[in-house]
C-alpha cells in the first residue's frame, strides 16, 4: 500500500498538478504586484489614474490566495497549535489524534465548499459582475472553488495517511512528499 | 455571556489544542452558531470572507512577504549580521547584542518573527556557539528577539489591525516602535548579564582605522538592504504612497538589489522565492477570510457587547480593565500566532478598551506586544519551538533563558505599553498628527 502511494505522488501527472499550481502562484503574485506597481507610476509620474486596476490586483490576489492554500495543505504547512504533539511526542496516540484533526478539517472544508458552491450557484443565475471592470464574477468564485476543492482532496490524503500510520504504524513521514 | 456563545469558546480552543488547523477552528465556531444559531443560509459567510480577503489593502501582506523572501534569498540576513559585528562583535558578548539588533532590524525588512528566525537564527546561532554561547541560550535570543519582527514597521500585523479597526496603519506602524526599542534595551542588558559566567571568546582587538574601514565595507554592502525599510516608511509618511503601495515599490526596488547588486538571486530562485512567498502569504489569507466569516456571526449574536457587560460586570475600573485586557490578550497569544490573535481580539476587545479611555492606535501598541509575548510563551510558542527547530536544540534548553526575557524584559514592557499611554502615542501624533 506505501508503494502504491509512494508511486502515485512520483506520477507524472501528480507532478505536472503540482507544477501548475506553483505557476498560478507566480504568476498571480507578479501581477499583483506589477498592477500595483503600474498604479504607482501612473499616478505619480504622469498624474493618471489606471481605472479599475486595484480591482484587477485584488482578483489576482484572490487566486493566488485559494490556490496558494491548496498547495499549502499538500505541503502540510497551515497554521496549527497542537499540544498533543509536545504531551505524546510521535506514537499512536498522537497519529491518532491527527487523523481525527485532519478528518474533521477535511468536514469543515466541505462545508465551506458547500457553501460556496451555493453562492457559485446563485452569481451565475444572476450573472452577477464586479463593480469596476464588469467581469464575471463566477469566475472569482470558480477559483476559489478550485483552490477550496483541492484543499478538501490534500486533507482526504493527509487524514488517510494519518489513518494507515494509527493503524499499521506506517510513519506518516514517509508518504508525505 | 450565553451559554452558546461559551461553547463556542471551547470548541475553539479545544479543536486548537487537538491541532486542527487555526483557520479551521474558526469555520467549525462559526458552523456551530449558525447550526444552533437562527440563519437560514450560509452564503453570507462566503461574501463576508471574501469581501475582506479582496481587499486592496490586504495585497500589503504578501507585497511585504514577497519584497522580504526577495532580500533574504539575496543574502541580506547575512550582510546585516556582518555589519553589526564590525561594530559590536569586538566585545564580550557583543555578538548577543549584535544578533538582538539584526534581527530586530531584519525583521523590519522580512515583516515575518518566523522569517527572523530562520534567516538570522541559521547563521547567528553556530557562530555564537562558536564563540562559547550556550545553544539553548542562543536559540532563545534569537526566538524572543525575532518577535520584534512585530513591532517595527513595516510590520503585518499592524497592517491588519489597522485594518480590522478602521485606524491609521501609518499611525499603528509608529505606535509600537518605543516598545520596541525599550524590548531592545532590555533584551541586550539582559544578555549581558545572563553571559556573564559563559566562557566567550572574542576576536583579537584590531586598531581603530581597521576598524573604521571595515565598517565602512559592510555599511556599504548591507546599506541597499538597510535603505528598503526607509524607503518603505519615506514614502508612506511623505505621503506619497499608501502602504500597499508603498510595498510593492518594495518589491520592484528588491529585485535588482537581489539581482544584480547583491547577485545572489537567479531566475530559478526567483522563481522559487514567489512561490513559496505565495504560499506563505495564503496560509495567512485563509486564516484571515475564515476568522472573518466567524467574526461576521460574532457580530450578529452581538459577542463584543456581551464582552462589554461581562468585563465592565467584574470593574468598571479602567485599571483593572486594562489588566484584565492583557490577560485575555496574553492568552490568545499563548494559543494563536499573531495574524488568528489580531483578527479574534481586535474586534472583540476595542470597545472594552474605549469604554477604559484606551485611545485605538495605543491598543495597536498594547495588542501587539503582549501578543508577542505569547508567541515566546509555552506552552505553545510557535516561535519558540520554530527556534529550536533552527538552532537545533530541546525546549528544555531554551526554556530558562526565555522565561528570563519574558518576565524581566517581556512583561514590564507590556505593562508600561498599558499604563503610559505617551509610549505608543508620541510618535504617531508627532509624524502624523493623530
Amino acid at each position: 500500500m506505501l508503494q502504491e502511494r509512494q508511486i502515485q505522488i512520483q506520477h507524472p501527472l501528480w507532478q505536472f498538478k503540482l507544477k501548475i499550481l506553483r505557476l498560478v502562484m507566480f504568476i498571480s503574485s507578479i501581477v499583483f504586484t506589477m498592477a500595483v506597481f503600474l498604479q504607482v507610476v501612473a499616478r505619480y509620474l504622469f498624474n493618471y489614474s489606471l481605472f479599475g486596476i486595484e480591482e484587477f490586483a485584488s482578483f489576482a490576489g484572490v487566486i493566488m490566495y485559494f490556490i496558494g492554500a491548496a498547495y499549502a495543505t499538500h505541503e502540510r504547512s497551515h497554521i496549527s497549535a497542537s499540544l498533543i504533539d509536545t504531551i505524546f511526542g510521535e506514537g499512536r496516540i498522537t497519529a491518532g489524534v491527527h487523523a481525527f484533526t485532519r478528518l474533521l478539517a477535511f468536514l469543515l472544508t466541505l462545508y465551506i465548499l458547500s457553501s460556496l458552491f451555493d453562492l457559485f450557484i446563485f452569481t451565475e443565475r444572476m450573472n452577477t459582475k464586479s463593480v469596476e471592470l464588469r467581469l464575471p464574477m463566477v469566475w472569482i468564485y470558480g477559483t476559489m472553488l478550485v483552490g477550496l476543492g483541492l484543499t478538501a482532496f490534500y486533507f482526504l490524503l493527509e487524514f488517510y495517511d494519518s489513518l494507515r500510520a494509527t493503524i499499521w504504524h506506517v510513519p506518516a513521514e514517509e508518504t508525505k512528499q | 455571556m450565553s451559554s452558546l456563545i461559551l461553547m463556542d469558546v471551547a470548541i475553539l480552543v479545544t479543536l486548537m489544542i487537538l491541532g486542527v488547523p487555526v483557520a479551521l477552528t474558526f469555520v467549525a465556531a462559526a458552523a456551530f452558531l449558525v447550526i444552533f444559531g437562527d440563519y437560514n443560509s450560509t452564503t453570507f459567510l462566503i461574501t463576508a470572507g471574501y469581501s475582506k480577503v479582496s481587499s486592496v489593502v490586504l495585497l500589503a501582506i504578501p507585497l511585504y512577504i514577497l519584497a522580504g523572501g526577495i532580500m533574504t534569498q539575496g543574502g541580506i540576513a547575512r550582510r546585516l549580521l556582518e555589519l553589526a559585528d564590525s561594530i559590536l562583535g569586538r566585545y564580550r558578548s557583543g555578538l548577543g547584542v549584535v544578533t538582538v539588533i539584526t534581527t530586530a532590524i531584519f525583521g523590519a525588512i522580512s515583516g515575518m518573527a518566523s522569517s527572523a528566525v530562520a534567516a538570522i537564527g541559521s547563521i547567528a546561532i553556530p557562530r555564537m556557539v562558536e564563540q562559547g554561547y550556550d545553544r539553548g541560550y542562543a536559540t532563545s535570543l534569537v526566538s524572543c528577539s525575532a518577535v520584534l519582527a512585530l513591532l517595527i514597521p513595516p510590520s503585518a500585523t499592524m497592517i491588519l489591525y489597522g485594518w480590522v479597526t478602521g485606524t491609521s496603519i501609518a499611525a499603528c506602524f509608529l505606535a509600537p516602535l518605543i516598545p520596541a526599542l525599550l524590548l531592545i534595551v532590555l533584551f541586550s542588558l539582559w544578555n549581558m548579564i545572563l553571559t556573564r559566567k559563559m566562557d566567550i571568546r572574542v576576536a583579537e582587538p584590531v586598531s581603530f582605522n581597521v576598524q573604521v574601514k571595515t565598517v565602512y565595507r559592510r555599511a556599504r554592502e548591507a546599506g541597499f538592504g538597510l535603505a528598503m525599510p526607509l524607503i518603505i516608511l519615506g514614502l508612506i509618511y511623505g505621503g506619497v504612497t499608501t502602504p500597499t503601495e508603498a510595498a510593492a515599490v518594495a518589491v520592484v526596488y528588491a529585485l535588482p538589489v537581489a539581482f544584480m547588486i547583491y547577485r545572489e538571486l537567479t531566475f530559478r530562485s526567483f522563481y522559487d522565492v514567489v512561490w513559496k512567498s505565495a504560499q506563505v502569504t495564503a496560509v495567512l489569507m485563509l486564516v484571515i477570510f475564515t476568522a472573518n466569516m466567524l467574526a461576521r456571526v460574532l457580530t450578529l449574536e452581538e459577542v463584543p457587547q456581551q464582552i462589554l457587560e461581562t468585563m465592565l460586570a467584574v470593574s468598571d475600573n479602567p485599571i483593572v480593565l486594562l489588566l484584565l485586557v492583557n490577560a485575555f490578550l496574553l492568552m490568545i497569544g499563548m494559543f494563536m500566532e499573531d495574524v488568528s490573535g489580531i483578527l479574534l481580539a481586535a474586534p472583540l476587545l476595542l470597545p472594552v478598551v474605549t469604554e477604559a479611555g484606551v485611545h485605538p492606535v495605543h491598543f495597536a501598541a498594547i495588542i501587539g506586544t503582549n501578543l508577542g509575548m505569547g508567541l515566546i510563551t509555552p506552552p505553545t510558542a510557535p516561535i519558540l519551538y520554530f527556534g529550536t527547530l533552527i538552532g537545533q536544540t530541546t525546549l528544555a534548553k531554551v526554556v530558562n533563558p526565555t522565561l528570563v526575557f519574558v518576565f524581566l524584559a517581556y512583561f514590564p514592557v507590556v505593562l508600561l505599553t498599558t499604563f503610559i499611554p505617551q509610549l505608543s502615542l508620541w510618535l504617531p501624533s508627532l509624524i502624523t498628527g493623530l
